[in-house]
C-alpha cells in the first residue's frame, strides 16, 4: 500500500488560509438553509429540518417515481425549496474556495503539478463540484420529466377536478409549472386552432371531444403496470402502521392490496419486487411505503 | 375515396416521428401545406353531403334505412378527417418541442435551425419562437442554478485527463489557467473542455 | 418534449449506474483528513478544505485515517481511487469461491433467483472497469464467473416468462440493471394481455 507520507506530516502541521474562514461563515449559514421550516423550528427541535443527505434519498425517490409512474405526482414543494437553496449556497461556497485556489496556484497548474500534492488538497474542492453536478442532474431530470408529463395531460390539466383528486391542482403543480402549463397549452391550443380548427365546420370545433370512439383527452393510464419495490413504513415513523399485515405462518409482513378489474387480493411482502398495475399500489406509493422501481 | 387523403397525412405523421427519433427533431420534413388544405376541403365538402342528406331523410321521414346509414358514415367521415390533421399536427408540435430544448441547450448549429425553419408552416414558425421563449423564461428565474436545458445524461467522470493534440493556447478555468501546448496531459473538468474535445484539440485519456 | 422518449418509459443503462453510484462502499484511504485532537482543543481550523457535500455523507470524509478502513458513497471511492487516494474494500460476493455459489444455488433452484445485492450486476462492471487491482481474485476471471451468472439468470428470466400474466408477478432478488432491461418486454406483454382479458371480460358482461 501506498500512503503519501506528506499526507502524515501534513496532518501534524498545518496552518491557516483565508479558505477557511469563508467555510467557517459557510456552517453557520447552514441553520437558514431551512426552506419554509424556519430556523425557529430548528431550534426548538419539533421539527428537525432533514439533512441534506436524507433530503437527496427523498429527490432520489421521487425522481425515480415521478419517472416510472403514468400520473404526474404531487409537487414535493418544501423539499424542491429546501434543495434549491442549498444548490444555490453550495455554489457560493465552491466559488470561493476556488478563488481561494487560484490565488495559490495561479499560473501553475500543470501535468506534473496536478499529479501532486496539489491534487490532495484540491480533492474536496473536486467532489464538491462532481456532488452539486449530480445533484443538479437530477434536479433537472425530474423537473424535466414533469414538464414532458405536463404536456402530454395538457387537456386533462386544463379540466382538472379537484373534488375528486388527491391533492388540488394547485399543490400538484409547482408556481412555476402552473405557469409553464398555462402558457404552453394556450400555444398549442393557438396552433391547432389556426391551422386546423377554425377551417371546421362550428360542431367540428372542439378539441375536447370525448365522445368518439377515441377519447381526445388523455388521462393517465391508470392501470398500467409497474415494477415496485415495497420498503414498508418509514423507520423513523413511531406510529404502528395500521395496514400491515403479518402472515401468521412465515412471519413475513405484508401489505393487502386488492386488484379491483380482476376481483383477486394480493400480498406485497416487505423487501419483494412485483409486477403491479398502479392503481393497485397507488396509496402506498403515496404514502412512501413502496416505491417505483 | 374519402379519407384517403387524411390517410395519407397520418402516414406522414408518422414518417416524420420516426425520422425525428432516429436522427433528432431537426430533422421534421417540410410541413404538408396542400396535403392539410385538401383534407380540410374534403371535410367541407361531406359537410355538404350531409347536410343534402339530411334534407333527403326529413323528406322520406326517415324510413330509409340506408339513407341513414349514408348519413351516419358521413358523419363519421369528416370526424375522422378533423382527427387526422389534428394527429398530424400534434406530432409535428412535439417536434418542435424537442427542437426548442435543443436549441436552449446548445447555441450552436444554427445552419440546422434554419433548415428546420424553411420547414414549418407560418403557425409553427410563430408557436416555436413562442415555446423556445417559454423554456428560456422556465430556465432563469428559480431554476437558473441547474440549467433546466441541459444534460439529461448524468454526470460520470466529472473530471478527466486528457492529452493536447493540437496547440490551443490558454483556456482559463476555475482551477486556473491552462496552457494547451500539444502532448501535454492536465487533469480538467470534463465540462470545461467538452467543446475542445469535439472540435479535437484534446483527447480524453 | 422536454423529457426524449427514450427516457419516457424506462431509465437508461448510464441513470441505472448513476442510482447505483450513490451507494456506500467500504476504502481504504491513503491520506487523513481526521483533524488532530489538540488542534480541536485550539478551537482553531487547520488549512485543509473540509469536504461539505449535498448527495453523500461528508462525515466519513472529514475523518479519514490513513489505511483506516471507512464507507463512503461509491462515485467518491471511484474518484479517490483514480486519483490514487485509496484502494477499495471489494465486497465479500466479488470473489471467485462466492460466485461459484450462486452459480451453484441458481442452478439448484429453478425457480427462484439467489440473493445477490441489487447492484450486483453493476457495481462489478465499474470495479472490474475502475478498480481491477483491488479486487480479491484475477479480474479476467471473475469477469469469466459474473458472465456465467449473468447468462444463468437471463436464461431463467427467459424460463419465466411463460408465467406472465394480466393480474400481478413477484420477482424478488432481481437487480436493478436486470429490471431496466426486463421492463419494456414484461410491461408490455402484461398491459396487452391486461387489455386482452378486460376486453373479454366486458364482452362477457354485455352477454
Amino acid at each position: 500500500m501506498n500512503i503519501d507520507i506528506d499526507d502524515i506530516l501534513a496532518d501534524l502541521d498545518r496552518d491557516t488560509t483565508a479558505v477557511e474562514s469563508s467555510l467557517i461563515s459557510q456552517s453557520h449559514n447552514d441553520t437558514t438553509i431551512l426552506g419554509t421550516d424556519g430556523p425557529e423550528t430548528e431550534k426548538f427541535g419539533h421539527f428537525p429540518v432533514p439533512s441534506p443527505v436524507k433530503d437527496f434519498e427523498r429527490l432520489m425517490t421521487s425522481w425515480r417515481n415521478e419517472r416510472m409512474s403514468p400520473e404526474l405526482l404531487p409537487f414535493p414543494h418544501l423539499l424542491m425549496q429546501r434543495t434549491l437553496r442549498r444548490v444555490q449556497e453550495q455554489l457560493e461556497h465552491i466559488e470561493c474556495l476556488s478563488m481561494g485556489y487560484l490565488e495559490d496556484t495561479a499560473g501553475v497548474s500543470n501535468a506534473a503539478d496536478s499529479r501532486n500534492g496539489a491534487v490532495t488538497s484540491k480533492l474536496p474542492l473536486l467532489a464538491m463540484e462532481a456532488d452539486l453536478e449530480r445533484l443538479k442532474f437530477v434536479l433537472r431530470s425530474f423537473l424535466r420529466c414533469r414538464l414532458a408529463k405536463i404536456d402530454k395531460y395538457s387537456l386533462y390539466l386544463r379540466q382538472f377536478n379537484d373534488a375528486g383528486a388527491a391533492v388540488p391542482l394547485d399543490e400538484l403543480l409547482s408556481r412555476q409549472e402552473l405557469g409553464y402549463h398555462e402558457r404552453h397549452s394556450t400555444m398549442l391550443l393557438k396552433l391547432l386552432n389556426n391551422s386546423i380548427l377554425r377551417h371546421m365546420p362550428p360542431e367540428l370545433q372542439a378539441v375536447d371531444d370525448n365522445e368518439g370512439s377515441v377519447k381526445m383527452v388523455e388521462e393517465p393510464e391508470w392501470s398500467r403496470f409497474v415494477f415496485v419495490y415495497v420498503n414498508g413504513p418509514d423507520r423513523a415513523q413511531r406510529d404502528p402502521d395500521s395496514l400491515l399485515l403479518v402472515n401468521e405462518e412465515t412471519g413475513q409482513q405484508f401489505y393487502s392490496v386488492t386488484i379491483q378489474e380482476l376481483q383477486e387480493e394480493a400480498e406485497l411482502a416487505i423487501g419483494g419486487i412485483y409486477v403491479m398495475r398502479y392503481n393497485v399500489v397507488r396509496d402506498l406509493i403515496l404514502d412512501n411505503k413502496v416505491r417505483l422501481i | 375515396m374519402y379519407c384517403d387523403l387524411s390517410s395519407k397525412l397520418v402516414l406522414e405523421a408518422k414518417r416524420a416521428q420516426q425520422l425525428s427519433r432516429s436522427s433528432g427533431p431537426e430533422q421534421l420534413p417540410i410541413y404538408q401545406d396542400e396535403l392539410v388544405r385538401n383534407v380540410v376541403r374534403e371535410v367541407g365538402q361531406l359537410r355538404k353531403n350531409a347536410e343534402f342528406l339530411r334534407a333527403q331523410q326529413e323528406q322520406s321521414e326517415g324510413g330509409d334505412k340506408v339513407a341513414r346509414c349514408q348519413y351516419f358514415v358521413t358523419l363519421l367521415c369528416m370526424e375522422r378527417n378533423k382527427r387526422c390533421l389534428l394527429a398530424y399536427q400534434k406530432l409535428r408540435s412535439d417536434a418542435l418541442d424537442s427542437i426548442a430544448w435543443n436549441r436552449n441547450a446548445s447555441s450552436s448549429a444554427p445552419g440546422a435551425m434554419q433548415q428546420a425553419g424553411a420547414n414549418l408552416s407560418h403557425y409553427e414558425q410563430e408557436y416555436l419562437k413562442d415555446y423556445t421563449q417559454l423554456i428560456a423564461d422556465m430556465k432563469s428565474g428559480d431554476y437558473t442554478d441547474i440549467d433546466l436545458s441541459g444534460s439529461l445524461t448524468p454526470p460520470s467522470d466529472v473530471f478527466i485527463d486528457v492529452r493536447v493534440l493540437k496547440d490551443a493556447g490558454e483556456i482559463q478555468t476555475e482551477y486556473g489557467v491552462f496552457n494547451l501546448i500539444k502532448d501535454s496531459q492536465f487533469f480538467v473538468r470534463q465540462a470545461d473542455v467538452e467543446r475542445l474535445i469535439q472540435q479535437g484539440y484534446l483527447q480524453k485519456l | 418534449m422536454s423529457l426524449p422518449w427514450k427516457l419516457q418509459e424506462t431509465f437508461s443503462p448510464e441513470e441505472i449506474q448513476f442510482i447505483v453510484e450513490n451507494e456506500p462502499i467500504k476504502i481504504f484511504p491513503r491520506f487523513t483528513t481526521k483533524t488532530p485532537v489538540r488542534d480541536n482543543r485550539r478551537g482553531t481550523s487547520t488549512g485543509q478544505t473540509r469536504w461539505k457535500l449535498l448527495t453523500a455523507k461528508d462525515e466519513s470524509l472529514n475523518n479519514l485515517v490513513a489505511i483506516r478502513t471507512t464507507e463512503v458513497a461509491l462515485w467518491i471511492a471511484l474518484l479517490l481511487k483514480q486519483q490514487g487516494k485509496c484502494s477499495i474494500v471489494a465486497p465479500g460476493w466479488l470473489r471467485l469461491s462466492q460466485l461459484q455459489k450462486y452459480i451453484d444455488y441458481e442452478l439448484k433452484n429453478t425457480g427462484r433467483f439467489s440473493e445477490l445485492p441489487w447492484n450486483w450486476l453493476v457495481v462489478a462492471r465499474l470495479l472490474f472497469s475502475k478498480a481491477a487491482d483491488d479486487l480479491h481474485d484475477p479480474v479476467h476471471l471473475l469477469r469469466e464467473k459474473v458472465q456465467d451468472l449473468r447468462e444463468i439468470r437471463l436464461g431463467k428470466i427467459g424460463q419465466g416468462l411463460k408465467h406472465l400474466n394480466e393480474s400481478h408477478l413477484q420477482l424478488d432478488n432481481l437487480s436493478l440493471l436486470e429490471i431496466n432491461e426486463l421492463r419494456p418486454f414484461v410491461l408490455g406483454v402484461m398491459n396487452k394481455l391486461k387489455d386482452v382479458h378486460s376486453s373479454i371480460s366486458e364482452e362477457q358482461e354485455e352477454e
